[in-house]
Parts: C-alpha cells; sequence; structure tokens
C-alpha cells in the first residue's frame, strides 16, 4: 500500500466512523437481505446496490437485482477462506464509505442512481492504485455472478449445461453406466522404449 | 507396448468420511495430487514402495460435476477462481481438489520444448534434463494420457476462425495435442468433465496410484513438518470430514516427503512451516506465463461455447515469446474477464453467440515471488516487465490483425478504458494504452518456476532431483521445480519430470533399504 493508498484508507475509516451513528439510522432504509450466510446486511446491501449500477434494467435482459447478485455472492463465497472473505468485505466497506471523499455527506447506498454511477466512474478512472484495484474487483465479481445465473442466459444466447438437459436424451448422463473412462491405457504396464 | 492387468477399481470407496485421529507410516509421503504429485506417486507405487496421497482439496468425480460455474468454482479452484497477485491485477487460475489442475484444465499437451530444456541443462546446470534423455519419460506420459491430435471435424468454429485467419496471412498454425479419449464435445472441461473423457490426473494417474497400492486422503491439509536436523520425519496436518465438517488431527511419518501443492501452493506450504533452502530462493522466480484474452465479433453464428473451447494455436510468434490460443468462456468467466469494458461489455455479451475469443499466451521473462501470507493465503506479487509489456502489445496487435483477417467485424480489448477496433488501421491504438495493475484484464493458468532446480545452491531452491538444497529428503515435484517459464501449456512437461523423479527417487529409497521400502 502506498502512502497515498494509505492515507486515503485512513481518511474514509476516520469519516465512515465519525458517521457511523447516522448511518447506521439510514441503514434501516436498506433493502431486507435473506438469510446470509457470508456477508452482513449493510454488505449485502452494498452489493445488491452495486449490482444495480453495472446492470441496470434494460430492454431484453434482467437487472442486477433481479438476478440476485448479492445472495448469490454471498453464497458463492460462504466457504471462502476467512481472509479471503475479509478481503471482500474491506473492499465493500471501502466503497460503501468512499462517497465522503468525494464530497458527498453520505454513504453509497444513500446515493441516487445517477450519483452512484459517477462514483463508479470515480474509482474506475482514478489515479490511485487502490481505488482501481476495488473497482475492478467488484465489477469483476458482479459481473462474474451475474453472468452466472441461468436467468441471464436466455438473453445471451446461451444454452446451458448438457447435464440434465441433452445427456440424458443421449444415454450420456453423468450418473449413468455409459460414462465410463474409454482410456484404454490407464492401467497398461508400459514396456516401450526398453523400460518395463 | 502395454500389457493389461486387472481392471479399474471404483474410486466411490475414497470420500474423507473421517471418524478419528490418524497417524501412518509409509515410505513416501506426496502432498498434493495435480500432476506432478499424481504421476510420481503413481511411479513410485508402480515400482513397489508404499505411498501415501494427501490433498487439501476434495474429491470429486463426474457424478459431481453438474457443469455450472456456481457450484463448480468453489469445489474445483483455488479460492474459487478469485485468487489474484497482491495489487489484484492478475487472476490465477489453478485447481485444488483430487488431479489439482488437470480436473479442470483443456487438456492440452505439448512435449517439453527442447530449447528450454537445452537452457535448463547448460544455463541453470540441471543434469540429466535433455530432450533425448526425457524421452522414455515423456513416452510414457503419453501413452497412459492417450494423447493425440485433436481431429479435425473436432475444431469447433471458434477454433476454425483463429486458423482461418492465420493461414490468410501466411502464419503458422496448426491444431493441439490433447488428452481426451472419445471427447463428447459438451464443452466442459474447466468445470470438471462430467463422461471422464478428459484424461485428468482423477481418472488416469491416482486410479493407477491405487491399483499399485498407494493411498489416498482428500481433504488432508499439511500444516507443519517436524524435522530433526536436515531431515524432515514427519508431516502434521489436519482432516476434514466432507460429510459433517468435523476434523481431525493427521500425523504421517515416511522417509521422504514430497511437496507437489503447485507453484503456489508449494512454497507457501513450505515457507509458511518455517522450511526454505541453503540460498533462500523457495518461493522466488515465479512465472505465470501472463495470458489476455481478446475478443472479435461477426456477422455469422460462431457458438464458441459449444465443442472443444481450446483445440487450434497460431504458432507464428513462438520465437518472440508469443503464442495465440482459440479458447472460449462460459459467461461467468466471460463476464469478468470483460469487466473493464464496462457498457461495451453488456452490448457484447448480447452477441455472446457471435464472438470469437482467442489468448494471446507469453513466455515470460518477468518474475514474481510467492510468499505465506499472515492469515494462511499465499501473498503472490508479479510484476509483468517492460519486455513482457511489449511482447503484450505485439502479441495484441499480431492477434486483432488475425481476427480482421478472418473477417470480424469489431475485436475488443479488455481494457479499463474500453478499446473496441474496428479494422487494422485501428491497431496502433494499442501501442498507447497503458499497463498499470489492473489496467488490462490479465490472467494466468499456468504457475511454475518457485523452487527452480539448478547447480547453484544461491541460485536456485533445488537440486536436478528435485530436492530441496539444504534437505536431505524433502522434495518438491511440480511446476515449481521449472527454472524458467516454458512457454507452452505444461502439463506434459510437469508429468515428464514427474516420471523421471519417480526413476530417481524409487533408485535413491531403495537403495537406503536394500530394496525394502
Amino acid at each position: 500500500m502506498t502512502r497515498r493508498e494509505f492515507l486515503l484508507f485512513t481518511t474514509t475509516l476516520a469519516l465512515g466512523l465519525l458517521n457511523g451513528a447516522g448511518a447506521r439510522v439510514a441503514g434501516a432504509a436498506v433493502a431486507a437481505a435473506p438469510a446470509l450466510r457470508c456477508f452482513n446486511q449493510r454488505e449485502w446491501a452494498t452489493l445488491d446496490a452495486l449490482a444495480m449500477v453495472f446492470w441496470p434494467a434494460a430492454a431484453g435482459r434482467p437487472d442486477g437485482r433481479v438476478v440476485g447478485v448479492a445472495s448469490a455472492c454471498d453464497r458463492l463465497f460462504e466457504g471462502a477462506h476467512p481472509g479471503l472473505q475479509r478481503e471482500l468485505k474491506l473492499a465493500l466497506w471501502l466503497w460503501e464509505w468512499g462517497p465522503y471523499l468525494h464530497g458527498e455527506w453520505c454513504s453509497f447506498g444513500q446515493l441516487s442512481m445517477a450519483s452512484r454511477v459517477r462514483y463508479a466512474e470515480h474509482w474506475r478512472t482514478s489515479a490511485i492504485g487502490l481505488c482501481r484495484r476495488v473497482f475492478v474487483a467488484l465489477q469483476r465479481l458482479c459481473a462474474m455472478v451475474y453472468h452466472m445465473q441461468p436467468a441471464t442466459w436466455q438473453s445471451m444466447g446461451y444454452d446451458g449445461p448438457w447435464v440434465g438437459r441433452l445427456d440424458v436424451g443421449l444415454g450420456l448422463d453423468s450418473q449413468g453406466a455409459v460414462a465410463v473412462n474409454p482410456n484404454p491405457n490407464v492401467l497398461s504396464v508400459w514396456v516401450g522404449d526398453g523400460r518395463q | 507396448m502395454t500389457k493389461g492387468v486387472s481392471g479399474p477399481e471404483g474410486l466411490s470407496a475414497l470420500g474423507a468420511d473421517y471418524a478419528a485421529d490418524l497417524t501412518l507410516t509409509t515410505a513416501v509421503c506426496v502432498i498434493g495430487t495435480g500432476v506432478g504429485g499424481a504421476v510420481l506417486a503413481s511411479e513410485l507405487a508402480e515400482a513397489g514402495l508404499r505411498v501415501v496421497m494427501l490433498e487439501k482439496g476434495g474429491h470429486y468425480t463426474r457424478r459431481d460435476f453438474n457443469q455450472r460455474e456456481a457450484d463448480m468454482m468453489p469445489l474445483l479452484y483455488a479460492d474459487g477462481g478469485a485468487r489474484t497477485t497482491r495489487d489484484g491485477g492478475i487472476v490465477l487460475l489453478h485447481g485444488e481438489s483430487v488431479g489439482g489442475g488437470t480436473t479442470v484444465n483443456w487438456g492440452i499437451c505439448f512435449d517439453p520444448p527442447a530449447d528450454v530444456l537445452k537452457v535448463w541443462g547448460d544455463r541453470h546446470g540441471v543434469d540429466g534434463i535433455g530432450f533425448d534423455v526425457l524421452k522414455p519419460y515423456l513416452g510414457k506420459v503419453r501413452h497412459i494420457l492417450n494423447v493425440q491430435r485433436i481431429r479435425a471435424e473436432e475444431v469447433n468454429r471458434n477454433n476454425r476462425l483463429l486458423l482461418s485467419g492465420a493461414r490468410a496471412l501466411g502464419w503458422h498454425a496448426d491444431t493441439f495435442e490433447h488428452n481426451r479419449t472419445g471427447c463428447l464435445q459438451s464443452g466442459f472441461c474447466m468445470l470438471g468433465c462430467a463422461y471422464d473423457r478428459k484424461q485428468g490426473m482423477g481418472i488416469t494417474y491416482v486410479p493407477r496410484a491405487l491399483h499399485f497400492g498407494a493411498r489416498l486422503l482428500p481433504r488432508a491439509e499439511v500444516t507443519g513438518f517436524v524435522n530433526e536436523g536436515n531431515r524432515v520425519v514427519g508431516a502434521a496436518g489436519v482432516l476434514t470430514n466432507s460429510k459433517n465438517g468435523r476434523q481431525f488431527r493427521l500425523r504421517v511419518q515416511a522417509q521422504a516427503f514430497v511437496v507437489a501443492a503447485g507453484a503456489i501452493g508449494t512454497p507457501a506450504l513450505l515457507r509458511g512451516a518455517g522450511i526454505w533452502d541453503t540460498g533462500n530462493q523457495l518461493g522466488q522466480n515465479l512465472c505465470i506465463h501472463p495470458t489476455t484474452a481478446l475478443l472479435a465479433l461477426f456477422d455469422e453464428a460462431v457458438r464458441g461455447h459449444e465443442g472443444i473451447h481450446y483445440s487450434a494455436y497460431c504458432g507464428e510468434f513462438h520465437d518472440q515469446g508469443i503464442v495465440l490460443e482459440g479458447m472460449f468462456a462460459y459467461p461467468g468467466l466471460l463476464g469478468s474477464a470483460l469487466f473493464r469494458s464496462g457498457a461495451e461489455a453488456q452490448r457484447i455479451l448480447t452477441r455472446y453467440n457471435d464472438a470469437a475469443i482467442a489468448i494471446v499466451l507469453l513466455h515470460d521473462d518477468g518474475r514474481g515471488s510467492v510468499m505465506p501470507g499472515s492469515d494462511g493465503r499465499p501473498v503472490i506479487d508479479y510484476v509483468v516487465s517492460a519486455g513482457d509489456q511489449a511482447k503484450l502489445r505485439q502479441g495484441m496487435k499480431s492477434l486483432a490483425r488475425l481476427y480482421f483477417a478472418a473477417g470480424a467485424s469489431e475485436v475488443l480489448i479488455p481494457h479499463l478504458e474500453p478499446v473496441m477496433l474496428r479494422s487494422v488501421q485501428e491497431l496502433d491504438r494499442i501501442d498507447t494504452l497503458s499497463l498499470r495493475p489492473n489496467d488490462l484484464a490479465l490472467f494466468s493458468a499456468h504457475q511454475m518456476g518457485t523452487a527452480a532446480m539448478g547447480a547453484d545452491v544461491d541460485g536456485s531452491a533445488t537440486d536436478s532431483d528435485g530436492r530441496l538444497h539444504g534437505w536431505q529428503n524433502l522434495y518438491v515435484c511440480d511446476g515449481s521445480l521449472f527454472p524458467s517459464s516454458i512457454g507452452v501449456n505444461p502439463q506434459i512437461t510437469i508429468a515428464t519430470l514427474a516420471t523421471r523423479m519417480g526413476d530417481r527417487l524409487t533408485r535413491i529409497l531403495k537403495g537406503q533399504t536394500n530394496g525394502r521400502a
């Protein structure tokens, strides 16, 4: 972490703590999360709002909230290493409280949609490496999880897995006896090239 | 020539249903069941040595592979596919289950490059590493994995476009060899083959090792070693019951210990356990084959997700350290790879079926390191050197040129600032792209070099046998051993080195015990 990034981090931390009380009050307005396994309700709400920034409603495809990006992220990282979970939570925390650094006296969750989009653009184009890193990590996560969900596949023209769709009809289902390794060499004794 | 032995053994009895602490005594303890560990374990067991294989990840078979990214990524990849370098700039994909990377790789086979082997011998002082010396070992590997050329009818349209673009420009291009047998072309290799056609370690060398008497413990994580002077006498770890999550203590005593946890896992485990080599080189020299992907849009359907994703390459720039390889990705991986392009990505992803994708893979001269982190996860640093940045630009320009020659209407560079090229006249835009960390989407599926073999104890971590400098009976057997990157997909080279190491280690161990081990 560079000195500049350290200052950014500590300033955000201080502003976040200073305004923690107000945020807790504001937290009541956050959309209710389902039972969570990895993230807390605030983190889930940040993810949910982020998914709407990256995947807003558009003709022909579902938005990030309809697809359930935040909950899918929560499930995806349920069993992840605690260190990875901590990193993600820290990134979400920085993102949530970062608006104070941009002159907004509120958290990300309290911004209007237009302000959220502008805010994301600040992070994407920032000269500070840590900001770009957080942006990239969160957008990559949201994009991956969004497209992993079957609800998005039709709009892309992706057919989805064979399992349970094509293979059963072809007699190739992975539960069936047909799926046996056809390689005849696996257990053979090699005596080629003078070796035995 | 082969001689058949008894039929395949079922794998169903290999679950991690531990109910008590476990202490084992064996001749060789192999930690990791990727291509290095599985091949070595099989070779040693076949030679009559007692072998225990420990695998940190779970043991999954075709019955578990449902071809859904959301389910498979957390099961089969380290950190669920979310592992990156410390600066977040490079995604590092590597497998973490029985079979390691071979459970999730694309099944591409390149023989060990003779020119690279020569450098390892001449410059790094590795003995017995010439191509001719390795040939018998390579032959056995190719036989067991049933390596063969991908047939023309197995090349999907995505890869045919790569071939046609290269040929239109007069560039060298060919199909890969692969280790699939009777491939059904479902295209889900990266999520585990649900039909047992890709010849990963989980259905080849691991059952082979078991057939010859080895023992496999999945969900067995080694956390430390017990040593007496420069000799390791035991490994300690944790067993996790895969059904109820209960954990038990594991102790293994052995004549020799082999760490085969991959170029990231091996140095992280050893250094985390307080073990390093004479010259303190363990964890240094990380090579990763930095890779980026370009996406090209065509006016007719490509449907790159159908068939074998990865079947052709352009080797025109191999001498310059650049290989262009056809590939494709499922929606989640593709979406995350294109993340930098924002709204442009959203538009393009609605044309998933019109998209062709290929990668630019570098034979890197950059270097990185792997060290254990305070929370138990490896800390990975890697800097893309100026030379490799130049190669990246050249590779992207070449691939974009190839795609336009094949008839592409647009080519996307996955950069933080959206770059959509519409003709060859725009290729120079690539020269001005910033390449700071996180600017360009970079990933690595090949990690190597962190326990490099060599004669110089101050410039390498292991000797020509793969033994850690300064230790009597502690070995490494995976891509960590490479003194440099190799410029092509490494699984066959690792398997060949592991077969060679099996020969050498058998002689060493049987010599110690007059043939009894």
